[in-house]
């Protein structure tokens, strides 16, 4: 601090004496340089003239200058020389004293800028490193320079390229907008790397850096040529401020996709919860378009799809079952989530294979300063979290874990529940290390297990195993590329023992290998260019049926791997044609290879797929290629800017589908089964089309949006009557194909800032199937449309929170939907000693409407920013009206009556209390 | 019923349908076992309906894939049945009904399938009741799918043992011989569909397929108890066929129970084939065991839950005008005599506390032992 005063007093005085001195010395300067080193300038001068020059010489070592002076008096060539340079001069009696520039800044301010932002004692810092460490620009009132350094003036546009980083954590900043100064456009955005590449002015540029969560930045840069810097920008202290989320407002309006929802954990936290543990998938739910067949459900269904053809990631891995405890909990851990992002519409060109959605889930990195940590204590689970640095600043680690001790929740249920059991856990363990300014590694972990055991014998498990090391790689300004290889498993297990004769172990599981490599070109201020290749290999046991124990006389029965690989590669150019009007063109080829060893069943052409029309099978020796199918893929988006905060957007998506989940039942439940994609089984395909209307209000802070989409979709996968589906070597003859088509709009408004933030959001939507094809056994509904699992034409949704003060905040959260389709009796008959019900055509009736509120409130500790631990408090009540949803309804008979009944899942109100402690 | 917190399970009656729904059903059993085939024809009623409406004067005939034809004679109420018919493997028999309406039916034609004896029905003492289970195998290996009937026969008594009975307008002393009510047989035919399989065995055994559960403290279980087991067996698509009935009107409710749909048997109506047609046409002969459980062989702790609150109440000799008016709900137990010797109160019952023959009879099934 004291070095650092001093300093600044010397330069001060110097500055002051150079003023003055400036005028009195009158030597003449002649001189023609090319290209000229300083010490080489100096030499000259001090042998041409009694000045005496003093200066570090290493400081000025990538300097080169080219000047001719004539008849110039020595404080004009100085000028004139160290033009657009940081370096200054300061010239007392016949002694110049050359200083790198940033120190006396306000010279050039003088110059070149009225900005009186620019005076600053802040500026005598010294970060500008010369080992080749991209400088970091911490600070607003100083100037960084960037590129090759040269007396010339520079001309034309650079690049400019970085990471942004968080000043308290060494986090990566993603979706941080960079905007030019009084400029209402962006330059461009980090993306999920913290990256940046942005096309500017080369010269003196002030830039505006706005982020989610943390303070808009402005920095000061003098480009010279293409470089790079990395900005450390100051979080929000989010207690005491309100969080400025103008980046991710403009977002709705500028960005080129449509149908993307990004929300961050913080409002995510927001959202009341059952249990009051906040839950990711519940809150996907909140968003327009996205529909769950019922409350035990985190399976989720967008735009009308089935809960398979949504693409769900965890820092870029497939999660293929992302619920625990029979849907009650999602998978992902709140307290490492830093966002999560939901592409309804628009899937990026990189993202492929599952027809509806892809929904991103991204962990923060873990805090590379210091260590911290938090604790929470609910009703049915507890979690903790630490996180912090392992060397220095280079290397970092996230972990988290979370378990539950619900047992004691069953044991309140009435006695023919006693014997039920369930319990899950799961953790993350992320480590990122930043070799250098151009290279990182993110090493990503996830595991879970459920175990559960309702009412019965016979006992469930599964669990998720998720593994991944990438590689983030600045080839230079222009040129980005991440390179992932990655592991993802799903398995689980059914065990019945009560008969020793009959007890089983039948076992599912589904592993997949990928490796992809991602690149981002910024070929110039008009284009960006993504291409990559990206490939997956599956391999699916779709089965194993073995005894349990050694009475056991069940006979083992395999139903063959499955083997598969599926490859893509893509590109998309991102071109903004005006300041109004961009595109987004991408183009994805996939190529689907279903692999030996296999037995493969054929059929009779023309006859249904029944096991009675099987002709004969053939088997496939190992890796041999049994069936190809490929496919181009249209990946489209345009975006026009009608005015500043209203633009209109549209798209157009094809898509593929090769593995599908096959459920007999409405929800997700842990025993469906993945399938790939055989001769047999097409893969599902989808297209979609759609529009939008984006307006923002109220300098950004109120966001609206409106979606129109029409969908096909072909070989969508549906059921026969009583399918059997586990350990089914022919589940072809099974299921059918159907085609579909799913139409909608979605309105949302979004208040993002204010005491009181939120949204509401509204969707008429259908999705309606048909199967069409004879020769595939009895049509459904004699081949007429029907209603999908998941067409609930109303969904209302509202969000809100309200914060009273800076430590008290409430939730209310209100949905409301259409109820959605199901069969019912339409009639009864004697037959076998029981009266019995006969069902209606599929999906003809629907079951009564949904509704539920529920509202939180959250109570903060107190904000001193020193103290041991930071805790809160979340009570609140689930469900408020109590109402009794139906889940489902069904019919049985006893004793020869027909009794219906409605199976409600949460139907009373549930309060529930939190703790949560932050270290 | 709600459980604390997680669901609630309760009567919903969505508005009613009203649709004319009028399908055939067939049920019944072509046996080549030398036993009576019997077929029972119907039609769907709607839900409110309260009456059954059974399908009179068709044509019913099984049909030999050899071309041997045999009529089966109409015996009432819907029901038709013929003793014994003289068929048998391997010819292939087929169902055809014709209506009166003119409309005809036809099943597929399926294999008899004559199904391997019973080798076991066990039982299991739970703690809160008495499984009963059945074995089978068939050394062949060619059963695999069982299907299982019973008939459940039971010796009870009533509450009350009563010694009077009112005859014309008077109240005489019962003749316990001919005119008692306290004992009776229960009996009661099964109403649940009951399929098993091994086709996921090594070998073609059927090792304690649970067949019913009863509850400790039913009646069913307090003095002496039988069940006739009868086992048929059948091919996969019936095995399909029967396991999907049961799904669909038995077993849904649980959270990951499958979708209720539309249930195909194996008929087809040729001259309108958009008429669907509900029932499964399966041929071959049944198995059967009987077996027997005596209350001594339960635990003593196990007491038969009265069905109804029976109590006893006395009328004095003036007030008798309800046991004539009113025999069911005031049916005399026994008479108190005054010290002279007349009858000065009757003590009477609910006539379900008094009269076992409300829920049983009083003959003696042939197979019951003395």
């Amino acid at each position: 601090m004291t070095t650092k005063k001093t300093l600044f007093l010397l330069v001060f005085i110097l500055c002051i004496l150079s003023k003055i001195s400036a005028q009195e010395n009158k030597t003449i300067i002649n001189e023609n340089f090319q290209k000229a080193k300083i010490d080489q300038i100096v030499k000259e001068l001090e042998l041409k003239s009694t000045l005496q020059f003093f200066y570090n010489e290493k400081d000025f070592d990538n300097y080169a200058f080219s000047f001719k002076a004539e008849n110039l008096p020595i404080n004009q060539f100085l000028d004139s020389l160290f033009f657009k340079t940081d370096i200054r001069y300061s010239i007392y009696n016949n002694q110049i004293f050359l200083t790198k520039g940033k120190e006396i800044n306000f010279e050039i301010a003088s110059v070149h800028s009225k900005d009186p932002e620019l005076k600053d004692e802040e500026s005598l810092s010294n970060t500008h490193e010369l080992s080749g460490e991209i400088p970091l620009a911490r600070v607003a009132n100083k100037l960084y320079e960037v590129g090759q350094k040269s007396n010339e003036l520079p001309t034309g546009t650079s690049v400019l390229s970085g990471f942004i980083i968080s000043n308290r954590t060494g986090e990566i900043v993603p979706d941080a907008t960079i905007f030019l100064q009084n400029n209402t456009s962006a330059l461009g955005a980090t993306n999920n790397s913290g990256y940046f590449s942005i096309t500017l002015p080369s010269g003196k540029n002030k830039l505006l850096i706005k982020s989610l969560g943390m303070q808009d930045a402005y920095r000061q840069i003098m480009l010279y040529t293409n470089g790079r810097l990395n900005f450390e920008l100051q979080p929000q202290v989010f207690t005491l401020n309100e969080v400025n989320i103008s980046a991710e407002k403009i977002r709705n309006v500028k960005a080129v996709e449509l149908g993307v929802n990004r929300l961050d954990i913080k409002s995510i936290k927001q959202v009341p919860v059952v249990f009051g543990e906040a839950d990711i998938l519940r809150v996907v739910l909140t968003l327009p378009g996205v529909k769950s067949v019922g409350e035990a459900s985190t399976g989720f269904n967008v735009r009308g799809g089935s809960t398979d053809q949504n693409l769900v990631l965890l820092n870029d891995v497939t999660v293929f079952s992302p619920a625990h405890f029979f849907g009650f909990f999602s998978a992902f851990n709140p307290e490492l989530v830093r966002d999560i992002e939901l592409y309804k519409s628009s899937i990026p060109q990189k993202y492929g294979g599952r027809l509806s959605s892809v929904l991103e889930v991204t962990n923060r990195e873990g805090n590379k300063n210091k260590f911290t940590g938090s604790a929470g204590i609910g009703l049915l689970t507890s979690r903790l979290n630490i996180e912090g640095p392992i060397d220095s600043g280079k290397t970092s680690f996230l972990f988290g874990g979370r378990t539950t001790y619900a047992n004691w929740l069953l044991n309140l249920l009435p006695k023919e529940y006693k014997n039920s059991r369930a319990s899950f856990y799961d953790f993350n363990l992320d480590i990122s290390h930043k070799i250098n300014e151009k290279n990182s590694l993110l090493l990503s972990s996830y595991f879970s297990a459920d175990k559960f055991k309702l009412n019965s014998d016979t006992s469930y498990k599964y669990a998720n195993n998720n593994l991944s090391l990438r590689w983030k790689h600045v080839f230079n300004e222009k040129l980005y590329g991440n390179l992932m290889g990655s592991y993802s498993g799903y398995n689980y297990n059914v065990q019945s023992e009560s008969n020793p004769i009959t007890a089983y172990n039948l076992f599912f599981g589904v592993k997949q290998g990928s490796a992809k490599a991602d690149f981002s070109y910024v070929l110039n201020n008009q284009h960006t260019i993504d291409f990559g290749i990206n490939t997956i290999y599956y391999n699916l046991s779709p089965g194993e049926y073995t005894p349990s124990g050694e009475s056991s006389l069940v006979s083992t029965k395999l139903i063959a791997n499955e083997k598969a690989l599926e490859t893509a590669i893509y590109i998309g150019d991102r071109f903004d044609i005006s300041s109004k009007l961009s595109v987004n063109l991408g183009l994805r080829y996939s190529l689907y290879n279903y692999l030996g060893p296999n037995t493969v069943n054929n059929y009779a052409p023309g006859l249904p797929i029944e096991e009675n029309n099987k002709t004969g099978s053939k088997t496939y020796g190992s890796g041999k290629i049994i069936r190809t199918y490929q496919n181009p893929e249209i990946r489209a988006s345009f975006r026009y800017s009608i005015a500043d905060n209203l633009s209109v957007k549209g798209g157009y998506n094809t898509l593929n589908q090769y593995i599908h989940l096959l459920s007999n039942s409405t929800s997700i439940s842990p025993t469906d089964i993945w399938k790939l994609s055989d001769p047999n089984i097409k893969p599902q395909k989808g297209s979609q089309i759609s529009l939008g209307i984006y307006k923002n209000n109220k300098s950004n802070t109120i966001e609206f949006s409106a979606e129109g989409y029409y969908k096909k979709l072909k070989d969508y996968l549906d059921y026969k009557s009583g399918a059997t589906l586990v350990l089914n070597d022919h589940i072809e003859t099974d299921v059918v194909r159907t085609e579909g088509e799913a139409y909608g709009a979605e309105f949302m408004i979004k208040k993002n800032a204010g005491a009181l933030n939120g949204w509401v959001s509204y969707t008429y939507s259908r999705t309606l199937l048909r199967m069409t094809d004879a020769s595939q056994g009895d049509l459904i509904n004699n081949g007429a449309y029907y209603p999908g699992n998941a067409d609930k034409p109303h969904d209302f949704n509202f969000t809100g929170n309200y914060r009273f003060t800076h430590r008290y905040s409430m939730s209310i959260n209100i949905a409301y939907s259409t109820g959605r389709p199901i069969t019912l009796p339409i009639a009864k008959y004697e037959y076998a000693g029981s009266i019995r019900v006969l069902y209606s055509d599929r999906n003809q009736y629907r079951i009564p409407d949904y509704f539920r509120s529920d509202i939180s409130f959250n109570i903060e500790g107190n904000h001193k920013i020193k103290q041991l631990t930071h805790n809160s408090w979340t009570i609140g009540v689930y469900n408020l009206t109590g109402r009794q949803n139906a889940y489902s309804t069904y019919f049985t008979s006893n004793n020869g009556s027909i009794n219906g009944y409605k199976l409600s899942i949460f139907a009373t109100a549930i309060p529930f209390i939190n703790y949560n402690i932050r270290f | 019923m709600c459980l604390v917190l997680w669901s609630c399970k309760k009567p919903y009656t969505p508005e009613v349908i009203t649709k004319d729904v009028n399908y055939l059903v067939v049920e019944g059993f072509i046996n080549a076992g030398g036993d009576s085939t019997i077929i029972t024809l119907s039609r769907t009623s709607n839900l409110t309906d309260t009456q059954s409406k059974p399908e009179l004067h068709a044509i019913v005939v099984v049909e030999g894939d050899d071309n041997k034809t045999y009529n089966i004679g109409e015996k009432g109420n819907g029901k038709y049945g013929e003793w014994a018919l003289p068929i048998g493997n391997p010819t292939k028999y087929r169902l055809k009904i014709i209506t009166t309406n003119g409309n005809i039916y036809l099943s597929d034609f399926v294999e008899p399938k004559i199904s391997p004896k019973i080798d076991d029905i066990s039982w299991d003492i739970k703690p809160d009741g008495l499984q009963i289970n059945a074995s089978s195998h068939d050394v062949n290996n060619n059963s695999r799918y069982y299907r299982f009937e019973y008939d459940q026969t039971w010796q009870f008594v009533s509450n009350y043992f009563s010694s009077i009975i009112l005859k014309g307008d008077k109240l005489v002393k019962r003749n316990p011989d001919t005119e008692d009510i306290y004992s009776c047989f229960g009996n009661d035919h099964s109403s649940q569909i009951t399929v098993a399989s091994t086709a996921r065995l090594t070998n073609d055994i059927l090792s304690k397929a649970p067949i019913l559960f009863i509850r400790s403290n039913e009646e069913k279980l307090s003095i002496k108890y039988s069940i006739l087991l009868k086992q048929y067996t059948m091919s996969e698509k019936e095995y399909k066929y029967w396991e999907t009935l049961k799904k669909n009107t038995e077993n849904l409710g649980s959270i990951f129970d499958p979708q209720p749909s539309f249930v195909l048997g194996n008929l087809k109506c040729t001259n309108n084939p958009d008429e669907k047609v509900l029932g499964y046409i399966g041929a071959g002969s049944a198995s059967t065991k009987r077996i027997f459980i005596d209350k001594a062989e339960l635990p003593q702790t196990w007491e038969k839950e009265e069905l109804f609150t029976c109590k006893l109440d006395s009328l004095h000799i003036s007030e008798t005008g309800v046991i004539f008016n009113n025999p069911n709900k005031a049916t005399p137990v026994y008479a108190v005599y005054g010290f002279k010797g007349f009858v000065e109160a009757y003590y009477v019952s609910s006539v379900f506390c008094v009269d076992c023959t409300t829920r049983g009879t009083k003959t003696k099934p042939n197979f019951w032992p003395q």
